[in-house]
């Protein structure tokens, strides 16, 4: 147990890094502020949420893989067959709360495949969720026949498109599940022995904890996650592209690198992953407003993975002073 | 430590704070600098002259040479008009979704009207019928959205506009006699068959010409060189080639060149310059029909200018200058074709796509 609790006080309850990014974000809005009167506004704002939340839901499911020490390639593809099912089931008579279920299932038996595959065969996460991205994607296209699918019910769009209170319900979900995914994390035992799973395998295992029904259960969470991630966006799009999700994996992944998520497990948390996205977005958006090129953009996004990923690794092997301060907060 | 993070919670608050503000007292501020364009934009919402329109280009694909030629056209109407383009993106590979990024941040940037050419017909409905609704004037040009709220399309490849040309590019190149055979990519495709019958329907007027034989090869490149070297065994007498899917023309001149016949039989049809200017060099291909993306693009940003301008949108037989040319919108439709072209040694190499 003493094991764990050290995981705990290392991974889940250090703010500092996430300050850094707020105020970086915080920075950012002000810059934008001046540069360009259309960025600061209720509109903009709004849209940009509005369209970065089922990012943030993947990368809330992602998040809680890389603490746990793996790695989902597959949330993109999950993100278009489940909406695919939806709609083809639906197409042909089948009610759509049971078409809709039964695709849900279909992306739990994905998770569990892909947790079976890392926590018992013992496959590489990288390698294990590549073979079922790969695999799923020529499923996608093969059920939908290349073509995007667009039968819906009526009133399916109001998901992605209504509002509640005046806010947009994506933008309400976001945040619903971004604080229970936080509460789970931080609060529960199953957050904890997520920690652990991913610091220190072994020890955890010592101390009791199943790490292979861990491991699959995370994969099955960040499989059902971007299934909802799914249905929402192919709400907002009133239809299901076969494509969807195509670059979801790498932006997730760079959010969640971005807010503090140690690649190699047992470190991060849901909010900063959520700073990461809400960075990412906005910046891309000022630089749509600014009429930056997309091709920067892109640089941009590479740039801000190689910064995050070698801060991280400069972290770990105690480069920064930050490092030695949180040694000096733990200890006291 | 409790201290710290109180300080940076009220650092961060302040900052905010500072945001918002900065940022309500720096709107009017900022129409004031650059006064005379941004205060004439306000008179120009009903007037005509003066701040120009801003036009936003989305293209399915960056980098792809075809949408830059187009965004060119578009960047050249807009010059000539009085209006600006005040951007050209799109994904790096298409996504539809990074597509709907774009568009909505055009709308948030102000821009009065989108050129659209979307990766996706259907998913982007939303997107393009939200930018209607926020006043924004949105054209599509090359792949449509026919189902949205969309002003118009402007695209090209009329079937029998394009047919037309070919048949006539036959004529010339065969001086009006000797044995043909037509190439079609798939004898399933309602465009492809108007052009094939728009093709007899030329031919028709010159009876020293035969059509030997039509053959479908279902878009298979190596399909279309078989069935080319089979022609050849059989109409040892055969003259030309006609293909009217851009799989055609290369095909067939490859087979001629691989059977000794350069310079004996030629190859003709609709094709894209980046697959057959080796041919065309090597007089396999004499000519090309096809159409420029350039105009395109330029009828594209000049039928949105006029349409902000007036209200008015594009007509058949509507002339875009000496430029856009005249481009032919089928009765009862939203949808303009620009004129084919013809491609030859001399300007092919002007065209990467």
């Amino acid at each position: 147990m003493q094991k764990i609790n050290t995981q705990k006080s290392k991974g889940g309850f250090k703010f500092g890094y996430e300050i850094v990014l707020l105020l970086f974000l915080a920075a950012w809005f002000v810059f934008m502020g001046f540069a360009n009167s259309s960025f600061v506004t209720p509109n903009n704002i709004i849209t940009v949420l509005t369209r970065i939340s089922e990012t943030a839901i993947v990368a809330i499911g992602m998040t809680v893989v890389i603490i746990a020490g793996g790695f989902d390639l597959s949330v993109g593809t999950v993100m278009a067959i489940v909406p695919a099912i939806a709609g083809i089931c639906y197409g042909m008579g089948m009610n759509f709360a049971l078409a809709l279920i039964l695709a849900l299932l279909v992306a739990a038996v994905i998770g569990l495949l892909n947790g079976i595959l890392i926590a018992k065969a013992r496959f590489q996460p990288i390698i294990g969720t590549l073979a079922t991205m790969t695999a799923l994607r020529s499923i996608i296209y093969v059920i939908t026949d290349g073509r995007p699918v667009s039968t819906f019910p009526d009133g399916y769009e109001e998901l992605a498109h209504g509002t509640v209170g005046g806010f947009p319900i994506p933008i309400i979900l976001m945040i619903v599940v971004s604080i229970v995914f936080a509460w789970i994390m931080t609060s529960t035992k199953f957050g904890r022995f997520v920690y652990a799973t991913g610091g220190n395998p072994k020890a955890a295992n010592i101390a009791g904890v199943n790490t292979d029904q861990i491991t699959i259960s995370v994969y099955v969470i960040s499989a059902l996650l971007a299934a909802f991630a799914g249905i929402i966006f192919s709400s907002r799009l009133i239809s299901a592209s076969p494509d969807a999700g195509d670059n979801t994996a790498f932006d997730v992944v760079t959010a969640a690198l971005l807010g503090g998520t140690s690649i190699v497990g047992g470190k991060g948390n849901i909010p900063g992953t959520i700073i990461g996205v809400l960075i990412m977005n906005f910046i891309i958006n000022g630089f749509n407003l600014l009429g930056i090129n997309a091709y920067w953009q892109m640089i941009f996004t590479g740039c801000v993975l190689l910064v995050a990923v070698g801060y991280d690794a400069k972290r770990r092997s105690g480069g920064f002073k930050v490092k030695k301060r949180n040694k000096a907060v733990a200890a006291h | 430590m409790k201290k710290v993070k109180v300080f940076a919670i009220l650092a961060l608050v302040a900052v905010m704070v500072f945001a918002m503000f900065g940022c309500s007292s720096e709107a009017p501020a900022e129409s004031s600098t650059p006064a005379e364009s941004s205060q004439t934009a306000e008179e120009t919402q009903t007037g005509s002259d003066g701040e120009p329109w801003k036009i936003g280009i989305v293209v399915k694909q960056m980098g792809a040479p075809y949408f830059d030629y187009a965004a060119e056209g578009s960047k050249k109407a807009a010059e000539e008009m009085g209006a600006e383009i005040i951007s050209y993106t799109g994904p790096s590979s298409e996504d539809v979704n990074q597509e709907i990024t774009f568009i909505e941040d055009l709308i948030t940037q102000g821009a009065d009207a989108i050129l659209v050419s979307t990766a996706d017909s259907t998913a982007i409905i939303p997107t393009i019928n939200k930018a209607i609704e926020a006043g924004v004037a949105v054209f599509t040009f090359d792949i449509d959205a026919p189902d949205s709220d969309r002003l118009f399309c402007i695209t090209a490849g009329d079937a029998v506009e394009s047919g037309t040309a070919i048949g006539e590019s036959i004529v010339e190149q065969t001086g009006g006699e000797g044995q043909v055979a037509l190439l079609t990519g798939g004898l399933g495709s309602d465009t492809l068959n108007q052009r094939l019958d728009a093709i007899e329907a030329v031919l028709a007027d010159y009876p020293d010409i035969e059509i030997v034989a039509t053959e479908a090869c279902d878009d298979d490149f190596e399909k279309c060189v078989s069935q080319v070297e089979n022609l050849i065994q059989t109409y040892p007498d055969i003259k030309a080639f006609a293909g009217v899917s851009t799989v055609n023309p290369p095909a067939a001149a490859m087979a001629i060149e691989s059977a000794g016949k350069t310079g004996e039989i030629i190859s003709l049809g609709i094709g894209l310059p980046s697959q057959c200017s080796e041919y065309v060099d090597s007089g396999t291909i004499p000519e090309l029909i096809l159409w420029d993306p350039g105009v395109m693009g330029y009828d594209a940003a000049a039928a949105a200018i006029n349409y902000l301008n007036d209200g008015s949108l594009p007509q058949d037989g509507q002339n875009f200058g000496e430029y856009g040319g005249e481009i032919i919108v089928p009765e009862g439709t939203t949808v303009g074709y620009i004129p084919s072209i013809i491609f030859t040694k001399d300007n092919i190499h002007d065209y990467e796509f």
